[in-house]
């Protein structure tokens, strides 16, 4: 794998970009991060969110199907 | 918060149609894909079990769009679906990598690649001797989030946030400067 460090991409926010040029393993991170971001996104996700798209077509068709947005938040 | 971590249509979002909201809310989805990827790779470590992780979070977001309020943090409301997931997974069918201490011991005890240049595959191995707690908010933090999003994704105090980088930096610095003469301690559980 390649040592290039330079920093990825500027980040929207966190940490102090003159900090983090300084720290390898700040670098490093952003860096792994970066590079898994800039791969192509594999074709399963797309056709899991067509499928939403078909399931939202489905809904919209029949109003009385909805769930009411699916059962809640997951994250709690 | 910072604006810009809001999702992109997310602020326009209210009052729209349901329809149109659906229709925002999907754009937002495919944006923050290779972020997601992203966040699901550093925790599990494993490429094909982060993508399964990942699409589950996007179908669980999915279901779970009425409970997003336009106009908050998109990316740490999507980041917390995918840990929270990550957790419930890994503790129950152990698909995913999880910290396990012996492992974490032989790893610390392996040196990295000498020659005094960070290669990023000893980092990427060095992360995988942390707790998922420790490893997961390095991860969020040089993703961009602020520390009180990751305490938002996390469910912890800040100074837990804070303690949890700390110690997580600290063993990895110990990790990628190789071993003393002494065996290098396993990292405490969070």
């Amino acid at each position: 794998m390649a040592n290039d460090l330079t920093p990825p991409s500027p980040r929207p926010a966190g940490r102090d970009p003159r900090k983090v040029a300084s720290d390898p393993i700040a670098l490093g991170l952003r860096r792994l991060w970066a590079d898994v971001e800039k791969e192509a996104v594999p074709d399963d996700f797309l056709n899991l969110l067509d499928r939403i798209d078909e399931r939202r077509a489905d809904l919209a068709a029949n109003p009385q199907a909805s769930g009411g947005g699916g059962g809640g938040d997951p994250a709690i | 918060m910072n604006a810009d971590m809001i999702a992109p249509h997310a602020v326009g979002a209210a009052g729209l149609s349901r329809a149109a909201a659906d229709a925002v809310f999907r754009a937002d989805l495919v944006a923050i894909i290779p972020s997601l990827r992203a966040f699901a790779r550093g925790l599990c470590g494993n490429r094909d079990l982060a993508d399964d992780l990942a699409q589950e979070a996007l179908a669980k977001a999915w279901g779970a769009r009425a409970s997003y309020t336009p106009g908050t943090n998109f990316r740490a409301w999507i980041f917390r679906i995918l840990r929270n997931h990550f957790y419930t997974v890994a503790t129950g069918a152990r698909r995913f990598v999880s910290y396990d201490p012996e492992v974490a011991e032989r790893l610390l005890t392996t040196p990295p690649n000498q020659g005094g240049e960070l290669l990023l595959a000893d980092l990427q191995r060095g992360l995988q001797t942390l707790p998922a707690q420790q490893r997961e908010a390095l991860l969020l933090l040089e993703s961009g989030l602020q520390w009180a999003d990751i305490a938002d994704v996390t469910g912890v105090p800040l100074g837990t946030v804070k303690s949890r980088i700390t110690r997580g930096r600290s063993t990895l610095r110990r990790y990628l400067e190789g071993p003393d003469d002494e065996p290098l301690p396993v990292a405490s559980g969070s």
